[in-house]
């Protein structure tokens, strides 16, 4: 007759089997002296484990009332509410800021795509682009090497296509300057409208205005519908300004007083730099200072306002040259501010006074001793 | 089911301290924890509260275990499943033999696996065998097997303790 398993045992003093596996077990239990011995050794077993295992008690105590518990209950379930609301309202505010924002950007996008208008190309002159303020060229500047006052050349009905020709026989006439927000009018081909660009003037330098004019070479200003991010062309570098500086090899074009934004540089031959200067004024707006060869900065600055027409159109630029190095300046500011701020800026060999030169119509603006 | 609840409250809360008391090894803390079992199960009114609640117990046990190895206090990390050890204080003589029969019950029960120890401990604390094995993930028919290996390597370490001692004395 097989004996009872001791597990078997176990459950069956721990009244686990069911009714019809202990009627079993009790039959079996009844005819075999072994299997009771087994079973009163689990028995004691058992005892004893009941035993240490109740050493390992800690002191009586009552329990809380039930009352008690639904109390805790109760304020546990009012601090998950709470939590959940304020998670509910932090959701709702983040999902609002986050509405706003994005609708933000769809309208500011909308609206400088509201403003570019359709056609950006304005077509160059004697097959050079849109010239910048310069002379003798349409976009070259080509007076004396020394430092001078840009002035634009005055458009005639033949157009500039014979640039030398018209340097020798026509002096340089002043430059017109448009108002801010005129549309429509602004001198992008020099070609067109003459007469406009002579009546239409706000702030005429003229070659006998430079005597009084500030101890700086007075700058021509232009107003054109210009993109004051001349980042497309080109690769540019974001650097810090001692690094620009360094590359460069000249002091940078940073308006006194400004924090700067962002510098970038370019390089168009390997010992040549354009120098971009993002400063900001306390109004917050953004001015641009390009610096570097004149060439290549004349080039940029041609295909940045023949390239894009802006979506700023109250822009203004002021170009100054000094010898083979233009600075431009560049912003959404009136143009005596962007003349102001050229005061500030670290223009090399800028002479303390302009000392108009006896023997020639446009003064030449000497270095300081 | 509040009605169970408040009789299962009356007739196990003992038993859930006393299975708490055998993790975390103090007294206060087993009855907050009592409390707290007690007040999740209003809250989430089980279906099968007895098991419902030993097996909440026994995972705020674990989770007051790892609390306090993290706090670096009176813990032992026997197994992967870390036994909170208990606290010696200065007491009376009788208090002292005491905690001498705690320490050596406590020696004798580390020598078991985690699993022997945890049905051996829901045992003690008067749950059935299909919820011992629904906490501890045996097959009911396993149930009788581990704890008749469980009560006897308890047993076996308990004697052992004692000789040492014995021979100690002697």
């Amino acid at each position: 007759m097989p004996h009872i398993p001791e597990e078997e045992l176990h459950a069956y003093l721990d009244q686990a089997l069911s009714r019809s596996q202990c009627v079993e077990i009790e039959r079996h239990l009844a005819d075999c002296a072994d299997c009771r011995a087994t079973r009163d050794g689990i028995a004691a077993l058992r005892d004893r484990t009941t035993a240490l295992l109740a050493v390992l008690a800690p002191p009586l105590t009552l329990p809380p009332a039930w009352g008690t518990l639904g109390g805790l209950h109760r304020a546990a379930d009012s601090r998950r509410q709470l939590l959940i609301r304020r998670a509910i309202v932090a959701a709702s505010l983040i999902g609002a800021v986050a509405l706003g924002w994005s609708a933000r950007v769809w309208q500011d996008t909308r609206n400088e795509l509201s403003r570019r208008p359709a056609t950006a190309e304005i077509p160059s002159t004697g097959g050079e682009a849109a010239p910048t303020s310069s002379v003798g060229g349409a976009g070259t500047p080509t007076l004396a090497q020394s430092p001078q006052v840009l002035v634009r050349q005055a458009p005639d009905t033949t157009g500039p296509s014979d640039a030398a020709e018209a340097e020798e026989t026509d002096p340089p006439e002043a430059i017109a300057v448009y108002p801010p927000g005129k549309r429509g009018v602004f001198p992008g081909p020099y070609r067109s409208a003459p007469a406009e660009m002579a009546e239409a003037t706000t702030d005429t330098i003229t070659a006998e205005a430079i005597d009084t004019a500030p101890a700086f070479p007075a700058p021509t200003m232009v107003q054109r519908r210009i993109d004051t991010r001349p980042e497309p062309d080109g690769l540019w570098r974001l650097v810090d300004v001692a690094s620009a500086e360094e590359e460069s090899g000249v002091p940078l074009p940073v308006v006194a007083g400004l924090p700067v934004m962002q510098v970038k540089i370019q390089g168009v031959s390997p010992n040549e730099r354009i120098v971009a200067v993002d400063q900001q004024l306390a109004t917050g707006e953004v001015i641009r200072t390009i610096g570097g060869p004149a060439g290549p900065v004349s080039d940029l600055l041609r295909r940045q306002g023949g390239a894009v027409a802006s979506a700023f159109s109250s822009e203004t630029m002021v170009q100054f040259r000094q010898g083979d190095r233009m600075i431009a300046i560049t912003g959404r500011l009136p143009t005596d501010s962007l003349r102001a701020l050229l005061v500030r800026l670290p223009i090399p060999s800028v002479p303390e006074r302009v000392v108009p030169h006896p023997t020639q119509a446009v003064p030449q603006i000497s270095p300081s001793p | 089911m509040t009605e169970d609840l408040e009789e299962l409250y009356r007739t196990t809360y003992s038993a859930v301290v006393r299975f708490l008391y055998r993790k975390v090894w103090d007294a206060d803390r087993a009855q907050d924890l009592a409390q707290e079992v007690f007040v999740r199960a209003m809250a989430h009114q089980p279906e099968k509260p007895r098991a419902w609640v030993f097996a909440v117990a026994a995972n705020l046990a674990r989770d007051e275990a790892r609390a306090a190895v993290r706090r670096k206090r009176h813990l032992t990390l026997l197994t992967s499943d870390p036994i909170m050890v208990p606290t010696r204080e200065p007491q009376p003589d009788e208090a002292v033999e005491h905690d001498e029969k705690m320490e050596k019950v406590y020696r004798a029960l580390s020598h078991l696996t985690p699993r022997d120890r945890e049905a051996l401990l829901l045992w003690d604390a008067g749950l059935s065998y299909p919820e011992i094995a629904q906490q501890t993930g045996l097959a009911v028919g396993a149930v009788g097997t581990t704890l008749a290996r469980a009560r006897r390597r308890l047993v076996e370490a308990h004697d052992r303790e004692e000789s040492k001692k014995n021979a100690a004395h002697s």
